[in-house]
C-alpha cells in the first residue's frame, strides 16, 4: 500500500538574493513497511527530503501526499497533527529534553496525543523501554546515558505512538560503530515487528548496508533507486 | 488536556530549575517591586491614618460648628464671624450635647497674631481654649513636655516647644502677643510660659500659641463668643452622618452655622493623601516596569538557548499554541514564586513596621515635610494590598512573557532544529 508519493518536488531556499536549489524535481513513491535510507553526500538534498516529508518544511513547487493526504492544503496547524499522529522522528543529536527523564522524553508524545490514561502511558513507556533495552534506566536524564542509550531512548519516543513513519536524519552519525550498529539493529527489528515505514538519511555504507531501499542522492536529484538484498548481501 | 496541562507544568518546573541563579535573580526582581509596593502601600496608610488622627486630635476636632459663613474664610481666621458659645450652658453648646453620639464638646478662639520676645517677632496661630473643657476634645495636654496645663484667667500660655526653642523662650519667660481684635484695632498682651508642647502635629509645635479661652475673648473684645465649637464624637464612623444631621437639626432650631467634619476642614491634607495613592501607583508601574525587563530577558534567553528544543518539540507535534502556553506557564512560575516571596517578606517587614515603626526624627530631624506627622511612622496591615500584589505578580509576568514566548513559537521548525 502506497502511503507517500512525491511528485516533482522541488525546493529553493534564499541566501541573499540567490535562489539555491536543495531539490530539483524529486519524484519517489514509498509503500507501507519500507525500510529505506537516502544516501548521498553533505548538500545532496537528502535532509531536505525528510524535513518536506516529516511535514517541518513545504516545497517550492511539486506535490506531496502522504497517507492519502495533499501536505500543501494543509495548515500549520493541521501540519502539526499529522506530526503529532503520524510520524516519529529521530535526529542525529539525538534531541531529548534534557531536563526530563528518559521515562517523560518517552511519555511526551502520547500526553500530547491525549488518548491514554497514566497508568496506560505507564505501561508502554516501561514496554517501550524493554523494547530498546533500557529497562531500569527510566528515572536517569540524557546527560546520565551513554550516546547509544539516549539514541535508544529517541527511538522509544519516536515509536511509542505507534506512527505510520519514523524519520531519521542520519541516526548514526554521532555514535561509534558498535552503538551504531545496535541502534541500526534495533530500528530493523521495529520495522519488521511493528510494520511502521523507515526512512532515514545516511552517508555511512554501513548504514546504507542495513536499508531495504537505497534512494541516492546527487545534487538535489535521485541519481538511483533500488531495491536491496540483504540476504544476498549477508551471503 | 488536564493531563496535558500537567505533563506542561511539570516541564515549565523543571525548565525553570535549569537556570537557578537566573530564575532565582528574575523571581528576586518579580519579588523586591512587590515588596516594596506592599510596604510603601503600608506605610503610606499608616502615614494617613496618623495624620488624620493628629488632625483630628490637635487641629479640627472631629465636627466643629462655627458662624455662617466662617468656613469658607476661614484661613483668613476671621473675628467678625462669631457665635455666642463662650460658655457650657449657652443654647447651641446644650443642643449639640444632647446628640448621644456627641462625646465631648468645646470651643476654641481661633486667631492670627504675632509672637513677640523682645527682639524678634514671629506670625503665629493663636487658640483660645477652655482648659476644662478643651481635653474633652482634644489631646494637647497629653503632650506638655515641660510646664503645665493653663488655668482660666490668667495670662499665660502654652507654646509648641520648637517654637520656644525659636524665639529663646522657657517656662517662665514673658512674651508678647499682638494682634487685631474683633473690632480691627491693635491689641498687644504678655504672656508668661507656662507650658512647652511637643505632639506629633508639626502645625502645632512649630507655630500655635495657647491662651486661656476667657483671656483671649477678654483682649479680643469678643466676651462670650467663639470662632468655633468642636466636637469629639464615640467614634470616627459617625463624623459624616453626625455632621449632617447637625446641619439639619441646627439650622431648624433657628442656628445659622456652618458644620464642618474634620475631612472638610482638611481638604488640603487629603488632597496630599490622593496624590500619595497616585504616587505609590506610579511608583508600583516603575517598579514593575523593572522587573518586566527582567522577565522579557530571562524567557528570551531562554527561547534562544532552547531553538534546538523548540525545533524538537514542534517536530513531536507541538503546535505555536503549545509552545507559548510552555513559556507562559514559566513565566507564570516566576511571578507566582516573586509573588510568594514577596508577599512572605512583605508580612515580615510589615511586622516591624506595625509594631516598631520608622523614626522619622533620626532621618529628616525636626524638619517639617508639610504633613501633620512627625516622630515615628508606623505601617498598617492591609491584606487587600498583599493579595493584590500577589495578583499582579501573577498576571503581570505571563503578560510581559508573552512577546517573547510567541516569536519562540513562531521559530520555523528547520531552523530551530538546525540551530546548534
Amino acid at each position: 500500500m502506497k502511503v507517500l508519493e512525491l511528485t516533482n518536488v522541488t525546493k529553493e531556499y534564499t541566501q541573499g538574493k540567490m535562489q539555491v536549489p536543495a531539490l530539483r524535481g524529486v519524484n519517489l513513491s514509498v509503500e507501507a513497511g519500507e525500510f529505506l535510507s537516502f544516501a548521498g553526500p553533505s548538500g545532496s538534498g537528502k535532509t531536505t527530503l525528510l524535513n518536506l516529508i516529516g511535514c517541518l518544511d513545504r516545497p517550492t513547487a511539486g506535490s506531496i501526499e502522504l497517507a492519502g493526504r495533499e501536505l500543501a492544503k494543509l495548515t500549520p496547524l493541521e501540519l502539526a497533527r499529522v506530526r503529532r499522529q503520524e510520524i516519529g522522528f529521530i535526529f542525529q543529536s539525538f534531541n531529548l529534553i534534557p531536563v526530563l527523564t528518559a521515562f517523560e522524553n518517552i511519555e511526551m508524545p502520547l500526553v500530547m496525543l491525549n488518548r491514554f490514561t497514566p497508568a496506560e502511558i505507564r505501561e508502554k513507556v516501561m514496554a517501550a523501554l524493554e523494547e530498546v533495552g533500557l529497562a531500569g534506566l527510566e528515572s536517569r536524564r540524557p546527560a546520565e546515558l551513554s550516546g547509544g542509550q539516549q539514541q535508544r531512548v529517541a527511538i522509544a519516543r519516536a515509536l511509542i505512538k505507534n506512527p505510520k513513519f519514523v524519520l531519521a536524519d542520519e541516526p548514526t552519525a554521532n555514535l561509534d560503530s558498535e552503538n551504531g550498529q545496535a541502534v541500526l539493529d534495533l530500528m530493523a527489528r521495529m520495522n519488521q515487528k511493528n510494520g511502521v515505514t523507515f526512512i532515514f538519511s545516511t552517508h555511512d555504507p554501513m548504514v546504507m548496508g542495513y536499508a531495504r531501499r537505497l534512494v541516492r542522492l546527487k545534487d538535489g536529484r535521485i541519481a538511483s533507486d533500488e531495491e536491496v538484498d540483504r540476504h544476498a548481501k549477508a551471503n | 488536556m488536564p493531563r496535558q496541562i500537567n505533563y506542561y507544568v511539570r516541564l515549565a518546573l523543571k525548565n525553570l530549575a535549569r537556570h537557578r541563579r537566573r530564575t532565582l535573580l528574575t523571581v528576586l526582581a518579580v519579588a523586591v517591586g512587590l515588596w516594596a509596593f506592599i510596604v510603601m502601600d503600608s506605610l503610606l496608610a499608616g502615614v494617613d491614618r496618623d495624620s488624620g488622627r493628629n488632625v483630628i486630635d490637635l487641629e479640627t476636632s472631629h465636627v466643629q460648628v462655627s458662624a455662617a459663613g466662617y468656613f469658607a474664610h476661614r484661613d483668613e481666621l476671621p473675628l467678625d464671624k462669631t457665635l455666642a458659645a463662650g460658655t457650657a450652658d449657652s443654647k447651641l453648646i446644650k443642643m449639640i450635647r444632647s446628640d448621644s453620639r456627641v462625646s465631648g464638646v468645646t470651643s476654641r478662639i481661633r486667631f492670627a497674631a504675632q509672637l513677640n520676645n523682645g527682639t524678634d517677632e514671629f506670625p503665629v496661630v493663636a487658640v483660645g481654649l477652655d482648659p476644662h473643657r478643651d481635653p474633652e476634645v482634644f489631646t494637647l495636654t497629653d503632650y506638655i513636655v515641660a510646664g503645665r496645663k493653663l488655668q482660666n484667667g490668667e495670662y499665660g500660655a502654652s507654646l509648641g516647644k520648637k517654637l520656644a526653642e525659636l524665639m529663646e523662650l522657657k517656662i517662665g519667660d514673658s512674651f508678647t502677643l499682638v494682634m487685631r481684635t474683633a473690632a480691627n484695632t491693635f491689641q498687644a498682651i504678655d504672656l508668661e510660659v507656662v507650658g512647652l508642647v511637643n505632639s506629633p502635629h508639626p502645625m502645632v509645635n512649630t507655630g500655635m500659641v495657647f491662651l486661656p479661652l476667657d483671656v483671649a475673648a477678654n483682649v479680643l473684645g469678643l466676651d462670650g463668643r467663639v470662632t468655633e465649637i468642636d466636637l469629639r464624637l464615640g467614634g470616627e464612623e459617625a463624623v459624616d452622618r453626625v455632621t449632617k444631621d447637625l446641619r439639619s437639626s441646627l439650622k431648624s432650631s433657628g442656628f445659622n452655622v456652618d458644620v464642618s467634619s474634620w475631612k472638610d476642614l482638611s481638604g488640603s491634607f487629603l488632597a496630599i493623601s490622593q496624590g500619595k495613592r497616585l504616587y505609590n501607583g506610579i511608583f508600583l508601574g516603575l517598579v514593575m516596569v523593572i522587573a518586566a525587563v527582567g522577565i522579557v530577558n530571562s524567557v528570551l534567553l531562554a527561547t534562544i538557548e532552547r531553538t534546538r528544543e523548540i525545533g524538537t518539540l514542534k517536530a513531536i507535534g507541538m503546535n505555536e499554541g503549545d509552545i507559548v502556553r510552555l513559556f507562559l506557564l514559566e513565566s507564570t512560575g516566576i511571578g507566582l514564586l516573586g509573588g510568594i516571596v514577596a508577599v512572605g517578606l512583605g508580612i515580615a517587614t510589615n511586622l516591624y513596621l506595625v509594631n516598631v515603626g520608622i523614626d522619622l526624627t533620626s532621618m529628616i530631624g525636626d524638619m517639617e515635610v508639610g504633613y501633620p506627622i512627625n516622630g515615628v511612622i508606623y505601617g498598617v496591615w492591609n491584606w487587600t494590598t498583599m493579595v493584590v500584589a500577589f495578583l499582579f505578580g501573577l498576571a503581570i509576568c505571563p503578560l510581559v512573557g508573552w512577546w517573547p514566548s510567541r516569536n519562540a513559537a513562531r521559530k520555523d521548525p528547520v531552523e530551530a532544529l538546525r540551530h546548534a
